[in-house]
């Protein structure tokens, strides 16, 4: 079921009037939970609901072995370490088998080996690399003794397939969304209402910008080689708008949801197109996954405490792993290998850690330094953007090649620009409240504590939406 | 909890009389079904040549080319399904009909066995809706059992410009049914887009697919034979891209098809320019739709070589 879809308009009240009204009790709600998202998953495929079961089960079930393990280190390292590989088994399986096989394939072929029939006809289940990835962080946090182990099955199985970010994040932790399933959650008015700015954000950026960008970068992309350089800088620049106001469209509409449930997800954005380096960007965009990957595998690696040499090993290793996870193809690898590049170049003259806080705070405009390292960041991005974007490493090669070799100035498509525009305003937006948790939560002062103002900007909202919804795109996440 | 369900549903209940308001305004504004509705209502007795058909029809016959009493009724996207509805429901009233225009063309043969094409499956459905939607509002037409009327829910179509444009603008087409492609918006590698797709012939289900569509122009022929009027089947100028990507084993099916309808009704015209040498590359939008200055040329040599010819319109 798709958030952007009418079944969702149904489901989401009958799910928040249940919740609320008939299942008050805590043990209830959380059946209710499981319920909801297995009918939410379903929607896609039934099939798929056994295998989030499966991990589920293997996660709770690890959870309870390490708990009775407790002082046996061996066996609480086997049984971790089962569950590790039985979880990557699984997503290895459905996501990477048939990348493995063909490229395994590819290398034999050199040597006039060939393998036939190694493939196998196999559908990706839908957020398999998220549910995946919450399921080890509970392992590897019980193991770690960052929490105790649930003996509630039902709110394990709640955390792990909790249908607001299920399919497409913020990839939770245990540590912070299961303790959340074993308290009893009261009726929160301004969180609820909070909740559902953040949702009406999210659908803006989704209907309004990623949707109509679509259209036009998947009508023009594969002309690149005729086109001029400008235009394909700006179909870049029209990409960077639609990826960042789908994934996080979805997540403002996952915290937005989980809150009218009384739950907090974490933040998956900052407000990352207004970042002054590329470390600062990865600070800033999808958080709960490049966190995660700080947590379970750079920071084991050794991390930053190590000489320079092994930072970089590091560095490259995680980006590595980043870029598959967002996909079996090379160009998510390469993506991967050329963030991790200008990491290392970052971190190399010092730049690495700075800018943590707010571009420009306190100040509406940034200063020139700040403009130009926002400008350079940007280009950074979008260059990476149109790697991602490429459906292989030849195309983006020829593509960003095609920038600078063809001709420079020509036109760009009025629709395009249309959109490009509503981009920059969307920015514009979330400049101003770049201090805020999303741009629709409201400053504490007169004008915005009148409720005919608020009223007004929903209003407009929706006439917004509903006038300049493009045409259906599934979430560009949802592949991974 | 009281105050939010409170809030929520004074707010939604603001935004559904809104929604309900611009529904009521949309229908009162003018769009290119409702205009070509009106049209052929008013001058049901005066139509002597209707064109029905998609895109290759509405953006290719000018009728003001073409003569007195002509009307361009086809729209972008139409399938047969609709032009039979149509055709039902005005040609027996059309006491002047002489002829009626339909387009036979590749897009035809494919797009008629959709339903069953293992390479195209549903890969329309977003604008099968607004279609639905437009057709049941706007010309009476429903196909199925579902209720299509709301724009909001069903129509993918430019609301806002509807609102924002005069009504002339807002319909789209000019005043006799024609809607132009300007040479000037052409895309990029323009030769590329609307080619054919690919059809696999020798499945059984579109061979009964093909069985169904001659059954659906029986439908047309029988119908104008009635009213005593001429169906002339045609096939617009297509760009050499577009020819070279066709399937001879489609081509020769729709050879097969023209002859046994025409053996079978007398009244049955087919005109093949698909590969008329007239056409050069400034006629083109795409590889299968004429710009403006190819309409013109289009239309005139329609007007010679069709209507003046046979029929004297």
């Amino acid at each position: 079921m798709l958030f952007n879809s009418f079944k969702f308009m149904v489901f989401l009240p009958i799910v928040f009037l249940l919740y609320w009204f008939v299942f008050r009790k805590r043990q209830w709600q959380n059946l209710l939970i499981v319920v909801a998202s297995y009918i939410f998953y379903g929607w896609w495929d039934w099939r798929f609901l056994f295998l989030i079961a499966l991990t589920s089960l293997c996660s709770f079930g690890s959870g309870l072995l390490l708990e009775r393990y407790e002082g046996q280190q061996r066996k609480q390292w086997l049984v971790s370490a089962a569950n590790i590989v039985l979880n990557i088994g699984i997503l290895g399986i459905f996501k990477y088998y048939n990348f493995f096989m063909e490229n395994l394939n590819a290398l034999l072929g050199a040597f006039g080996w060939h393998l036939d029939g190694i493939t196998i006809n196999i559908i990706l289940p839908v957020g398999i690399s998220f549910y995946t990835f919450q399921a080890l962080s509970y392992t590897i946090d019980v193991y770690k003794k960052k929490l105790p182990a649930t003996h509630d099955p039902v709110e394990f199985f709640a955390y792990i397939s909790f249908f607001p970010q299920l399919v497409a994040g913020p990839i939770e932790r245990a540590t912070n969304l299961l303790p959340q399933f074993q308290q009893q959650r009261h009726f929160d008015y301004a969180k609820a209402v909070d909740g559902m700015r953040q949702m009406l954000w999210g659908f803006v950026k989704k209907l309004v910008i990623a949707d109509n960008c679509a259209t036009i970068v998947n009508d023009y992309w594969n002309q690149y080689a005729e086109l001029p350089g400008l235009t394909l800088f700006f179909l870049g620049v029209l990409f960077t708008f639609q990826i960042y106001c789908d994934f996080s469209g979805y997540s403002d509409i996952a915290i937005g949801c989980a809150r009218l449930f009384g739950f907090n997800l974490m933040r998956n954005f900052n407000f990352p197109y207004f970042s002054r380096s590329i470390p600062e960007f990865w600070r800033r965009w999808h958080i709960s996954l490049t966190t995660w990957f700080r947590d379970y595998i750079y920071f084991p690696l050794g991390g930053s405490q190590c000489d320079k040499w092994k930072i970089v090993r590091n560095v490259y290793i995680v980006w590595g792993i980043s870029g598959l996870w967002h996909g079996a193809k090379w160009t998510m690898v390469c993506i991967g290998l050329y963030h991790a590049t200008l990491l290392v170049i970052y971190n190399l003259i010092g730049i690495n850690t700075k800018y943590k806080n707010a571009v420009a705070y306190g100040r509406y405009l940034p200063n020139i330094k700040e403009a130009l390292q926002m400008a350079l960041t940007f280009i950074l991005v979008v260059i990476g953007w149109i790697i991602f974007r490429a459906e292989s490493m030849t195309q983006a090669i020829s593509y960003l090649s095609a920038m600078v070799s063809n001709k420079f100035f020509g036109i760009i498509p009025q629709n395009g620009r249309t959109y490009l525009y509503f981009g920059i305003a969307l920015l514009a937006v979330e400049w101003l409240q770049r201090d805020k948790q999303h741009a629709l939560q409201f400053p504490d002062n007169k004008l915005f504590n009148k409720r005919a103002t608020r009223w007004t900007i929903y209003i407009i909202i929706y006439l917004l939406i509903l006038f300049n919804t493009g045409k259906p795109q599934s979430f560009i996440y949802f592949q991974f | 909890m009281k105050k939010f369900i409170h809030n929520i549903t004074i707010l939604g209940i603001i935004l559904l009389l809104i929604s309900i308001a611009i529904e009521f305004l949309l229908f009162l504004r003018p769009n290119e079904y409702s205009y070509k509705r009106d049209y052929v209502e008013e001058h049901i007795n005066d139509i002597r040549c209707l064109l029905l058909g998609h895109s290759h029809i509405v953006n290719g016959l000018k009728p003001n080319i073409l003569g007195n009493g002509v009307f361009n009724m086809a729209i972008s996207g139409r399938s047969l399904a609709y032009d039979i509805e149509l055709a039902k429901k005005y040609v027996p009233k059309m006491n002047q009909l002489e002829l009626l225009i339909m387009p036979l063309d590749y897009k035809k043969f494919y797009f008629g066995r959709q339903k069953n094409n293992p390479y195209e499956k549903g890969k329309l459905s977003g604008l099968t809706k607004t279609r639905k939607c437009m057709y049941y509002k706007y010309m009476g037409i429903r196909i199925d059992r579902f209720w299509y009327w709301s724009e909001l829910l069903n129509s993918k179509l430019d609301f806002m410009k509807r609102f924002l444009e005069k009504d002339a603008e807002a319909r789209e087409c000019d005043s006799l049914g024609y809607l132009g492609n300007n040479l000037l918006e052409r895309k990029y590698n323009w030769e590329n887009w609307f080619l054919p797709k690919i059809i696999d012939t020798t499945l059984e289900a579109n061979r009964k697919a093909l069985n169904h569509l001659y059954t659906r122009y029986c439908i047309l022929a029988e119908l104008t034979q009635k009213r005593g009027a001429k169906l002339i089947i045609l096939i617009t100028p297509k760009y050499k891209t577009y020819n070279n990507s066709k399937n001879p084993a489609v081509i020769k099916e729709m050879e097969a098809f023209s002859a046994s309808l025409k053996q079978k009704y007398p009244n049955v015209e087919y005109y093949d320019y698909s590969t008329d040498k007239r056409f050069v590359d400034e006629d083109f939008y795409d590889a299968s739709h004429l710009n403006d200055i190819g309409a013109n040329k289009f239309s005139k040599i329609v007007k010679e070589e069709i209507l003046d010819k046979h029929h004297k319109i």
